[in-house]
């Protein structure tokens, strides 16, 4: 699914240079559930980013599903990303003036879905999460948990064949972080890629394999 | 009292720190404070500032009723008399007449305005002469030697302030002199805020009670109010009526009456007063529109501030600060703020003073000349302390909230919901305004529409009075004749002719008597006149519906001629053929109808159509008269020479001022022209508000919103989508403001429907035209922060978790 060959990023600082990732090659294929691991300042985030198309100054090849995102107009990046990438944040990031129905709506809305095919998809994911209960609530009216569980039904909303996951259970205590990581594994099972950046090394157990990264490289 | 210096202190300190905001704010304020105190100005000027006599508000304008019926007209000198001696209300009773003098030293002649005056005017009003003495009962003894006194603004501007003017003759250019006695103190100027006297002469006995042309002016006595005072000249009134019915009378057969106004309410002449109010009440409406509108914007600033002050008032609360104590302290900040605005503003309001006095006073008023006095300044004091609580309060009450420390996320959005509110509001306020300059601007393109009857483009007016001119009637009909058969020859001139009042200038009344026609009891008889030479009807474009103009035959003495207009026809004649018929005027004898014109404007805009007559001038000589002069190519080259040729003629009458014709028709546009240009650049002025405070609010939403933006884009936002929410949400609001400000403006413009002219205060297009001006302005405004938020890297925004 994903193939890095070379890729490079750095910061102008100065008189020099600051590099955040240096030479990065790997692969990921698809169904798989990657951990990224490291130090602060080791470029987890900042290599998630590139995985999720955020971040375009980079340097190198980065294959996505076949296709040369190294090479593609920003646009065609962007339709690739919209149609196989959900995110899922640390601090959760929901809209805080939008419901949890409306949360899960937003990224549908981004991909043109009809007004009765989002609410038929918004339906069978509140249902799917168990959240029908809270689909009125704002943000601000659930716990760390549950806005997490809406954050992760919102990343699988649009259906997508990848997840990253920056430090998805971070700011969670230990059993609410543990039913997360159940649902990433369930998610997984059920044939979604899942690549998660985590400083826990129990949260890496869940996944098959560990990329470990320091001062830009990958150092395992 | 040591914390209030404290605040002072901080407040001070704050300001100078956050300059660019203060800066911004003090702009923005210094602006609306600035039109309201200039437009106070005047106010204060024409209104409320009171004559400087001794204790005005026992003075009061005593008028006598027109003979065809409006309440406010002149009395005569022998009702002067009877009212003076019959009324018990009053310690006394002045009277005094516009009495205008051309003065002459050595070659040059110049003009003065003067008024003349009974005995006791001046010391019925408690106004001393500054030098010398004012006029007196003396001088209207037996004998006496004519005497003159002068106002102090004129003796500084043409005698250089020189004390032994007192004491010298004044010669008049028509051979008369008097004896200057005495310069008034300084301030007084005559009875009206318009028009300033230069001098003062004694008042000529008129025995006629028909002659109606003085003001009569009283003094209250102590304890005696208007209404009891008005009771008396009811009384008086009546028993004048009694004595003399027929000059007592007016058209309908009812007795006249006699109308007491304080002097507060006679300031002006009370039609003009009329027109004053109206148009003081929307300008001053106006600006206090666009101060609310400034208010808004600075308190989005401070709302702004507010949120990046949360750890200071935090830290204040936490030290045991109360809500009150921190408001004040806010409130001082702000209050500090719209005082550096008030001195500020003052410039502004003397530079835009200036302006209007400038473009929109008729430069013959001279004398409104509003002053930034102790009133005005403490109007602008006032102003800045209310405006420094409309604008400071909600931001100081949202800053000072206790919950702030712990609810910082719900604080931001209720500090949204309120930013959006005062955005609402403002967007309303300039809806409410723009329609009303829409509806003006409207009107006056109509009003310019209008077929006036005469063409005034390319025709100058130069008055020739040849009254102050030495020798008798004979010699100054030989001057006019001469003047107009030079001038017709003149290079550069199309045509030339003489009359006696234009269009839209002034038109007197006289009664009529037309042949077969039989009035109905207290039918109104009198029609307004000119009296013209040949070629005027030529040289003002007036067409001749039937008939023929003027010509050579009716320039001589004996020739009895006369024309009228298609209302005079249509009023006198209906269906009959007007070519030859007989209509009498005043003693006349018969005059016959020669020709018949397009009916045109000689009042107003609004009136309907109006008979009127044309006399010729060779039959009804005049000395004082308006030359009309169309010029063949440009009107203004021919100026110079048009001035040459009159003082070739009359060398003796001051140089007179040549003036486009178009000037003086534009005086019937002046009350639209004065709402129009107001409202045009006061709603200029709130457009430009609205879109700094919309864009203000966008921006500053944008920069708190990155990290939303941010997950919208992580989420598969496209730029585009960014831009759209941004200017959507933008516009969402403004929408709602349109709205409030669309309906207020419906339920509102029907107050000024009576200064709008062929527009509907529901005009659509000028509804819609404002709509969609504001949403393409607010859309325009809103789209520099919507690229800037497109432009946000969702990487960036989510980096710092």
């Amino acid at each position: 699914m994903i193939q890095l060959h070379n890729v490079e990023k750095s910061y102008g600082s100065g008189a020099g240079q600051t590099w955040v990732l240096r030479r990065i090659n790997l692969e990921i294929r698809a169904g798989e559930f990657v951990s990224i691991m490291g130090p602060s300042g080791a470029g987890k985030s900042t290599l998630l980013h590139i995985l999720g198309m955020h971040d375009s100054a980079w340097a190198g090849e980065f294959n996505f599903l076949g296709e040369p995102i190294h090479k593609m107009s920003r646009k065609q990046v962007l339709e690739l990303q919209k149609k196989n990438i959900g995110f899922v944040f640390q601090s959760y990031h929901l809209l805080d003036d939008l419901t949890v129905y409306e949360n899960l709506e937003v990224p549908l809305s981004y991909r043109d879905y009809k007004k009765s095919d989002r609410q038929a998809i918004v339906s069978d994911i509140l249902d799917r999460f168990q959240i029908v209960a809270k689909k009125d609530l704002y943000p601000n009216q659930l716990s760390g948990g549950q806005q997490q569980l809406v954050g992760v039904a919102r990343a699988v909303v649009a259906s997508p064949k990848l997840i990253l996951a920056d430090e998805p259970t971070g700011n969670l205590h230990s059993d609410q972080g543990r039913e997360i990581m159940e649902l990433f594994k369930k998610l997984n099972s059920e044939g979604t890629t899942i690549i998660q950046v985590t400083h826990s090394e129990t949260n890496a157990t869940y996944g098959h394999r560990i990329i470990k990264l320091r001062d830009g490289w990958v150092v395992e | 009292m040591p914390t209030l210096w404290q605040d002072l202190v901080y407040g001070a300190r704050m300001l100078l720190r956050h300059r660019g905001l203060t800066l911004v704010a003090v702009l923005t304020l210094a602006l609306g404070i600035g039109a309201n105190t200039a437009i106070f100005s005047f106010i204060n000027s024409v209104f409320l500032v009171p004559l400087p006599v001794r204790d005005p508000g026992r003075i009061a304008t005593l008028y006598t009723s027109d003979f065809s019926g409006p309440l406010y007209g002149a009395s005569s000198y022998p009702d002067f008399e009877d009212i003076r001696r019959l009324a018990t209300a009053f310690e006394d009773v002045a009277a005094s007449r516009g009495a205008s003098l051309v003065l002459r030293e050595g070659d040059e002649s110049f003009p003065a305005r003067g008024e003349a005056v009974s005995g006791s005017f001046f010391s019925m009003l408690g106004v001393r002469a500054a030098l010398g003495r004012p006029i007196q009962e003396a001088d209207f003894a037996e004998g006496a030697a004519p005497v003159v006194v002068l106002s102090d603004a004129f003796w500084r501007r043409r005698f250089g302030a020189d004390p032994s003017v007192v004491g010298r003759d004044l010669h008049t250019s028509n051979g008369k002199s008097a004896r200057v006695v005495g310069v008034i103190a300084p301030g007084f100027a005559g009875l009206t805020k318009i028009w300033r006297a230069d001098i003062w002469t004694p008042l000529a006995r008129d025995d006629k009670r028909s002659s109606r042309g003085l003001r009569l002016i009283a003094r209250l006595k102590p304890g005696v109010d208007v209404v009891a005072a008005q009771a008396n000249v009811d009384v008086i009134a009546q028993q004048l009526h009694d004595s003399y019915a027929q000059a007592w009378s007016n058209v309908r057969g009812e007795p006249r009456r006699l109308t007491l106004l304080p002097e507060k309410l006679s300031r002006l002449p009370p039609a003009m007063r009329a027109l004053g109010v109206r148009l003081g009440t929307l300008v001053f409406g106006v600006s206090c529109l666009v101060i609310l509108i400034a208010c808004g914007n600075i308190a989005n600033l401070l709302l702004a501030r507010a949120a990046e002050r949360r750890r200071e008032i935090a830290i204040r609360l936490s030290m045991g600060a109360t809500r009150v104590r921190l408001v004040r302290q806010l409130l001082t900040e702000s209050v500090l703020l719209s005082l550096t605005a008030g001195a500020a503003s003052l410039l502004f309001a003397l530079w835009l003073k200036t302006l209007m006095r400038t473009h929109l006073i008729p430069a013959e008023m001279t004398g409104l000349d509003p002053r930034l006095d102790g009133r005005v300044l403490a109007f602008t004091l006032l102003l800045c302390l209310v405006t420094a609580i409309v604008f400071g309060l909600a931001p100081a009450l949202e800053a000072t909230r206790p919950q702030l420390t712990s609810a910082l996320e719900s604080g931001g959005r209720r500090r949204a919901r309120i930013r959006a509110a005062l955005l609402v509001s403002q967007v309303a306020l300039s809806a409410l305004l723009l329609v009303g300059s829409g509806l003006f601007l409207r009107s006056l393109s109509h009003a310019y529409r209008i077929d006036l009857g005469f063409d005034p483009q390319g025709v100058v007016t130069a008055n020739v009075d040849l009254s102050p001119t030495a020798g008798g009637e004979p010699q100054r009909r030989e001057t006019h004749r001469l003047l107009l058969e030079r001038l017709r020859t003149m290079p550069g001139v199309s045509s030339v002719a003489l009359a006696s009042n234009l269009p839209l200038a002034g038109t007197p009344r006289a009664g009529v008597r037309p042949e077969g026609y039989a009035p109905q009891p207290g039918e109104d008889m009198e029609v307004a006149y000119s009296v013209v030479t040949r070629g005027f009807f030529e040289t003002m474009h007036i067409p001749i519906r039937r008939g023929r103009p003027f010509g050579e035959d009716d320039e001589r003495a004996d020739a009895r001629t006369v024309i009228v207009n298609e209302a005079f026809v249509a009023r006198y004649w209906p269906g009959q053929d007007p070519i030859g018929r007989r209509l009498v005027s005043g003693a006349d004898t018969a005059l016959e109808v020669v020709g018949v014109t397009a009916t045109g404007k000689y009042r107003g805009l609004r009136e309907d159509p109006m008979p009127y007559v044309f006399y010729p001038h060779a039959q009804r000589y005049r000395p004082g008269m308006m030359l009309v002069v169309r010029a063949s190519s440009d009107p203004s080259a021919i100026a110079r020479t048009l001035l040459h040729e009159i003082h070739a003629a009359a060398p003796t009458i001051p140089r007179p001022e040549v003036r486009p014709l178009l000037l003086i028709a534009d005086n019937a546009f002046y009350e639209i022209r004065v709402a129009s240009t107001m409202l045009g650049l006061f709603g200029t002025v709130a457009l430009a508000l609205t879109i700094i405070g919309l864009y203000g609010v966008v921006a500053y939403g944008v920069s708190t919103r990155q990290r939303e933006i941010g997950v919208r884009m992580a989420l598969g936002a496209e730029r585009r989508d960014i831009r759209r929410m941004i200017v959507g949400q933008a516009l969402s609001v403004v929408w709602i403001g349109l709205l409030i400000g669309l309906a207020a403006a419906a339920g509102t413009t029907r107050f000024v429907v009576h200064l709008l002219h062929d527009v509907s205060p529901l005009d659509p297009l000028t509804f819609i035209a404002i709509a969609a001006l504001l949403v393409a302005a607010s859309a325009a405004s809103s789209w520099m922060p919507a690229l800037r938020a497109a432009r946000v890297s969702p990487s960036s925004a989510l980096r710092y978790e």
